[in-house]
């Protein structure tokens, strides 16, 4: 696995970085640390008026910048080593955003990870985050590490092992859910570790369908086989722990109730595919994906499988 | 002040004056924000009647069958009923036999469009033949007192409680088949028990839905009036486009819903039993209520397309042998719609010149 790890130095981007030294990936993945700086913005009309001297402490200024960004990547590579895992290091100049996915297509990444603040609802809901922007563009899978304020520091394990996880898999019987659901089985997860593979039925509460839905034959059907396909996932995810259980779910905004789900079972990490939408269907329907990773309280792995042709 | 705000809802004379004198754009929004009580209305009469119907332990399969399949349809009953009430005939039946053209010719049409709509031959192999046997007898007793009326023909009161009469017998036969067609348990059914709303936020529900609704429907005529008279077509023109639009809203939204949600299986249900309510709650209830005059224009115009929409909607039924409608079906009956809307427009617009 070729993981990209964007940082910014700041508290979330270090809580990122222990969440990758505690977390089981494949012991063969590549690991590169980027940080981008973003030179103090100026207009050349500005630029130009500049004398000689006012030029010389602009370019002092993004030098210190750039210094502190490659001691900034440098430290966190070490980190990594430390922990045994081989990796680059990378500092960039542009926007962090643009920055960051032409990274992720030059190394062919196959996952971004980023920190991220947990903002309350109606501050997400208005000011939208790096991390939306970057899952809305990737070309391959985001993980969004979020820290709570007042989140205590998690206990020290020995370098080169790992944390036990309790994993929320949002799951149906899509092909992105498969997605998510064969890489959540690839993980070799340590020893108390758990996995609930949940499933939301959307109810429709609009003038209360929702009661004809739970007496209409097709709806009873489609429960049925949601089941089974939930049983065939305790299957596929069981050589990775034992501790695996299926919940199937009624509700009428699906993603609050995986939501919901995740933070009742106490889990560290929710997983949910990509259902990549044009931007039309992605403007009626909205993503179910989005809306978990702005608003989840905990981690989110979004999983976008590359195809052939990225 | 107090007086004169309140008294034009009593006041035929005076909801008629004040509603001639606001200019057509004010009366256009007026009736939008009618069938916008109207709906807002009906969700919150359903959410606060199926809350309290669940609290006195009644089984979601009565509720399904009964007050949420009449709950969409309030729009069009309350209308119909006041147009009736208030002699507009032709406002109150164009309302019902446009809204059955709109649901199925529209929203179901739109559905077949955007989503693989199943087959669900339950449903239709029942409350389906319901759906073309209320319309078409609606259209045979038109006929039948067109034949030996010597006056206009009308829809008496005795259809009116004809209809109503079939509509108890019809909300029977739902619970009788959808206790049929569902495999839920008791155990599965007391543990899907949400929380329920109290008491108090029931009533409140019902009450200012109640009140949404028949406010909507008290301005919504007069105003709908006023328009299909300064527009210069008649009054069941105007029922059967935009009132029966405005009123159907609420099936409108439901098809959106599900279609969203990746469940437009519950459309079929829904608009199957819509046009069967429309013809036997909602006309009946507004003939039960004053006789009703039937214009000539349903003869030549309402009739016809809503029977080509609903014998289409059965030829596909009959069709669809691989257990989904078709996009192009969607198609052929939102043209369907589309055409009867326009040539409605066109027809009474050059017989006005």
């Amino acid at each position: 696995m070729n993981i990209l790890i964007a940082t910014d130095g700041s508290e979330y981007a270090d809580h990122a970085l222990d969440f990758m030294l505690r977390f089981p990936f494949p012991r063969d993945s590549q690991m590169t640390v980027l940080t981008v700086v973003d030179d103090i913005p100026m207009l050349p009309a500005e630029m130009d008026a500049l004398d000689e001297t006012q030029s010389e402490a602009l370019e002092a200024a993004n030098k210190r910048l750039r210094d502190e960004a490659e001691e900034l990547v440098q430290r966190e590579g070490k980190r990594l080593r430390e922990d045994g895992w081989p990796g680059d290091t990378m500092v960039r100049t542009g926007k962090p955003i643009d920055q960051v996915l032409r990274v992720a297509e030059e190394i062919d990444a196959d996952l971004i990870v980023l920190g991220s603040h947990g903002m309350s609802r109606a501050k997400r809901f208005l000011l939208g985050s790096v991390s939306d922007r970057v899952l809305q563009s990737a070309p391959c899978s985001v993980l969004i590490v979020k820290k709570k304020d007042g989140e205590p520091t998690p206990e020290a394990i020995e370098p080169g092992t790992n944390a036990a996880y309790r994993i929320t898999l949002a799951f149906d019987i899509s092909k992105a859910s498969h997605d998510a659901l064969e890489l959540c089985a690839s993980f070799p997860l340590e020893e108390g570790s758990a996995i609930d593979v949940v499933n939301v039925m959307p109810l429709i509460t609009a003038y209360r369908q929702d009661v004809r839905q739970h007496i209409d034959s097709i709806w009873m059907q489609k429960k049925v086989i949601m089941q089974g396909e939930l049983n065939k996932a305790v299957k596929s995810l069981q050589w990775a722990t034992a501790n695996v259980k299926t919940e199937l779910r009624e509700a009428s905004n699906v993603s609050d109730e995986i939501l919901i789900a995740a933070e009742e079972a106490g889990s560290d990490l929710i997983m949910v595919g990509c259902k990549d939408k044009g931007p039309i269907r992605r403007l009626l329907v909205g993503s179910i994906t989005q809306r978990m990773a702005r608003y989840a309280q905990c981690t989110v792995w979004a999983v976008r499988k590359k195809t052939a042709n990225d | 002040m107090n007086n004169s705000i309140l008294s034009w809802i009593g006041d035929e004379a005076l909801l008629q004056s004040l509603v001639a004198e606001q200019s057509t754009l004010v009366l256009l929004l007026v009736i939008a924000v009618c069938i916008a009580m109207l709906s807002m209305g009906a969700d919150w009469m359903i959410d606060g009647v199926v809350d309290l119907a669940e609290r006195t332990g009644l089984p979601k399969i009565v509720i399904g069958a009964t007050v949420v399949s009449l709950g969409t349809t309030l729009p069009e009953a309350f209308v119909s009923v006041m147009a009736a009430y208030m002699g507009n005939p032709g406002l109150a039946l164009g309302n019902g036999v446009g809204s059955i053209i709109a649901d199925t010719g529209l929203i179901f049409g739109l559905t077949c469009v955007l989503a693989a709509v199943p087959v669900n031959r339950f449903i239709l192999n029942r409350t389906g033949w319901v759906q073309f046997g209320s319309a078409t007898m609606l259209v045979l007793i038109s006929i039948g007192v067109l034949l030996i009326s010597d006056s206009e023909p009308q829809l008496d009161r005795w259809v009116g409680f004809l209809f109503l009469g079939l509509l108890v017998l019809y909300l029977y036969m739902t619970y009788v088949w959808a206790k049929q067609g569902t495999v839920m348990l008791p155990e599965e059914e007391e543990a899907e028990q949400k929380e329920l709303k109290s008491l108090g936020t029931c009533w409140f529900l019902i009450i200012v839905g109640l009140l949404l609704v028949i406010m909507g429907a008290r301005v919504l005529v007069p105003s709908a009036s006023e328009i299909a008279m300064r527009f210069g077509v008649p009054e069941d023109v105007i029922a059967a486009t935009m009132v029966a639009f405005g009123t159907s809203l609420p099936e409108l939204m439901t098809a959106i819903a599900a279609v969203r949600k990746g469940h437009p299986e519950i459309t079929v249900g829904n608009i199957v039993g819509a046009d069967v309510l429309n013809v036997l709650f909602v006309i009946g209830a507004a003939a039960a209520a004053a006789p009703l005059v039937i214009p000539m224009n349903f003869y030549y115009f309402h009739f016809p397309a809503m029977l080509i929409i609903l014998f289409s909607f059965r030829v596909f039924i009959s069709m669809n042998k691989e257990g989904v409608f078709y996009r192009w079906q969607g198609f052929w009956l939102l043209g369907v719609y589309l055409t009867y809307v326009i040539m409605q427009y066109a027809l009474h617009i050059e017989s006005a010149h």
